[in-house]
């Protein structure tokens, strides 16, 4: 495939999505027959709470252009309070990851129920977009 | 400052002959007095050794994870960043608090024998304090400097001068009144920069570091056995030091004392290649401050705001 012409490129975008809901909305977006781009890799993790942010750097510098975490919406995670943890910390590692260098845009965090393989598509398809008017990362596989 | 030493030495020395503790850990004269090393005294003739003076920069926090498990209790002469980064270590159960005896010490700052190296004076044969100056001996007389404009950093915005938890103090107290608040107008500066340029500027720091891992052996929130910079499986990082490692490792390193820092600055100041660790720190800090609505959570009794969550926490991610 020709990488060089614009128009065609497609973002990497990896996606860590918690077992309990995310992933399985991701999985419904599929049994429904929703389209979305196929920009998307996942991860799958037992919860959101599981996302060490040294995930979404190691990511960036193995050369992904978007990184896309879907966790459950407060009060509904599986282990009760997983996600509350992982949104302190995704807060922070968030503004961490931009002071480094990393362009925000290209990270999104997000609460996604098993039921919504809608949202799942659209958020996907919207990310998609807009990493692709950014173009691909800078700096990516900067090497060892 | 003299007869603080005299009255700390005769502290020790009281501890070790009384059998109340195997270990004291105190400062000495390194090759000059401008830098000062551990003494680790096990005998009470060796309380003459122990010296307290304005260039006691480093931290003795750490050496204590030497000490544990000893066979009798420990002492240690400690200011109040020390005592600050012990009670991060205790509060991480690193040390344990009820087996060790801090001897406090008031201090009006520390200089930094960096910024008195750069005036070029030659060898340093002693020194002495008086009120604001610190006199030092030349080989061709006196000189004094003005306390103040010899600071190390961290002790320009220090609000632990009065040790906060000693077994006992030995000097009067000082003005507790930070000089000056902690000084954000360089992460400013970098937060208003585009992404490329704050990129560029954290790879060309970073491309400085060598790795020597001396930022995280001082650092007393970092005390982990099982280091994840240390980590074989996973494998965070490898030991090169190409651009993607160098980030990961600051990366790793500055997050995982997100919220626990106690803005010690010591980091910054055994670092070989004066990489501006303390930006990546104090960016952290004001975060978690503002973001979870706390004052000082570089103090250790600040509930680590990392390691807990409020259901009513903001939520930016819907």
């Amino acid at each position: 495939m020709a990488a060089s012409a614009p128009a065609e490129w497609t973002p990497k975008i990896v996606a860590f999505f918690c077992n309990w809901c995310s992933y399985a909305g991701a999985d419904l977006a599929g049994t429904s027959r929703l389209s979305y781009p196929e920009s998307v890799r996942i991860v799958r993790v037992p919860c959101s709470g599981r996302v060490n942010p040294q995930f979404i750097l190691r990511a960036f510098l193995d050369g992904a252009d978007g990184v896309l975490v879907g966790g459950c919406h407060p009060a509904d995670c599986h282990y009760s309070t997983g996600n509350l943890f992982a949104r302190r910390r995704l807060m922070v590692a968030r503004r961490f990851l931009a002071y480094l260098g990393i362009d925000p845009r290209r990270l999104e965090i997000r609460w996604m129920s098993a039921s919504e393989g809608q949202k799942f598509a659209e958020v996907v398809r919207e990310m998609t977009e807009a990493i692709r008017a950014l173009g691909p990362a800078p700096g990516v596989r900067r090497g060892y | 400052m003299a007869e603080v030493q005299e009255a700390v030495r005769a502290a020790v020395r009281r501890l070790l002959e009384e059998g109340a503790v195997g270990t004291v850990l105190a400062h000495q004269d390194g090759f000059d007095p401008l830098h000062p090393v551990p003494l680790f005294a096990r005998r009470p003739d060796q309380a003459d050794r122990v010296e307290v003076g304005p260039f006691d920069a480093g931290s003795l926090a750490k050496y204590l994870l030497r000490l544990q498990g000893e066979e009798k209790p420990v002492a240690v002469v400690a200011r109040g960043c020390e005592v600050r980064g012990i009670q991060r270590l205790a509060a991480d159960h690193r040390v344990d608090r009820s087996r060790l005896q801090v001897i406090g010490v008031p201090c009006r700052g520390s200089l930094d024998a960096r910024k008195v190296e750069a005036l070029g004076l030659g060898p340093v044969g002693a020194v002495r304090e008086e009120a604001e100056e610190v006199v030092l001996h030349l080989e061709d007389g006196e000189r004094r400097l003005p306390r103040r404009d010899f600071l190390l950093s961290r002790c320009l915005t220090c609000d632990a001068r009065n040790p906060e938890d000693a077994d006992q103090v030995v000097g009067e107290p000082v003005d507790a009144t930070p000089y000056q608040a902690i000084d954000y107008g360089e992460v400013d500066r970098l937060e208003a920069m585009p992404p490329e340029e704050r990129a560029s500027f954290w790879q060309d720091q970073f491309s400085r570091c060598l790795r020597c891992y001396a930022c995280r052996n001082v650092c007393p929130a970092c005390s982990c056995a099982m280091c994840a910079l240390e980590s074989e499986e996973p494998r965070w990082l490898s030991r090169g030091t190409g651009p993607a490692d160098q980030e990961m490792y600051h990366f790793i390193r500055a997050t995982h004392v997100a919220g626990r820092c106690i803005d010690c600055h010591e980091c910054e100041r055994v670092c070989p290649q004066e990489i501006p660790l303390m930006l990546l720190n104090h960016k952290l800090l004001r975060d978690v401050e503002t973001l979870f609505r706390l004052e000082a959570a570089h103090h250790p009794a600040v509930h680590e705001p990392l390691g807990f969550y409020q259901p009513d926490d903001p939520d930016e991610f819907h």
